[in-house]
């Protein structure tokens, strides 16, 4: 059988955002910068709320650039219950799939206006495979 | 855009943890597995359960979890007669990941009855003493 060229890469790595509460109702905000040449595995972006939302409709949503909701979705989330959370496929278009980014991008969090508390942290699980070339050839 | 400061933890952070061989000799009981230690976070899907050796004896059922007893897998979710490997679905932690904040153990229960058998369970798990995750 015919053998392709291949790599073995190191280990996964693990951006933790800084708290997330109250103070950034209303505004999105930049929770992990992923590195061009990194790739998010399946479920790998993860919401804990450590404290209970309350304020208004409580929503987070987080994404990347292209798509606010593509990890994990508000839906997929019960703000106002602390516990983990991570994207569903029906809900969020990256969740079951991963993403690679060939470029550097955000996983930014959209936190809904009226917030009065709550505390979460997102876990971003990624893998470094910029020293690996996978352009198209 | 509003910006949090970050922390990276690499692959130092990240563990995996075998346990010892689940046999026949633990038929009817709950064991300890492992101590999760505080400030721990298993990702979705970070508990696997790898049967080398069929199940036999009774109904064989295997469920593993923490105080919630079927919270990682479910014996729904495995077939003890067939080996392979097997993990959670819709059990309660599976889909979403458990961040632990206190110190907590993985625990196995098995059915009673069983004559034969070897499992092993896997699991994945971040260090994640160095983030200081309380509530702001």
């Amino acid at each position: 059988m015919a053998q392709s060229a291949y790599v073995t890469m190191g280990g996964p790595k693990c951006f933790t955002s800084e708290a997330i509460t109250e103070d950034h109702t209303n505004t999105t905000v930049v929770a992990a910068e992923l590195p061009a040449g990194a790739w998010v595995p399946p479920y790998g972006v993860t919401v804990y709320v450590a404290e209970a939302f309350a304020g208004g409709t409580p929503k987070l949503n987080v994404g990347d650039d292209t798509t606010a909701d593509g990890f994990v979705d508000e839906d997929d989330i019960t703000e106002a219950t602390p516990g983990c959370y991570s994207g569903t496929a029906a809900n969020a278009a990256y969740s079951d799939t991963g993403r690679y980014y060939s470029s550097a991008d955000t996983v930014d969090v959209t936190v809904s206006a009226g917030l009065t508390g709550g505390t979460a942290y997102v876990f971003v699980q990624y893998y470094d495979f910029s020293d690996r070339d996978l352009a198209a050839n | 855009m509003a910006q949090t400061s970050r922390k990276v933890l690499g692959p130092g952070a990240y563990k995996t943890i075998v346990s010892r061989a689940i046999t026949e000799a633990d038929t009817n009981a709950t064991t300890e597995l492992f101590e999760i230690p505080a400030s721990s976070f298993v990702p979705p899907f970070g508990v696997s359960i790898q049967i080398t050796e069929a199940f036999a004896g009774g109904v064989p059922s295997i469920d593993v979890g923490d105080a919630d007893a079927d919270g990682w897998i479910d014996t729904t979710d495995i077939t003890e007669g067939t080996t392979g490997t097997y993990t959670g679905d819709g059990t309660a932690f599976a889909p979403t990941g458990k961040y632990y904040s206190s110190k907590d153990t993985l625990d196995v229960t098995l059915s009673a009855s069983l004559t034969d058998g070897t499992a092993y369970v896997i699991l994945r798990y971040w260090d994640m003493t160095a983030c200081d995750l309380a509530a702001a």
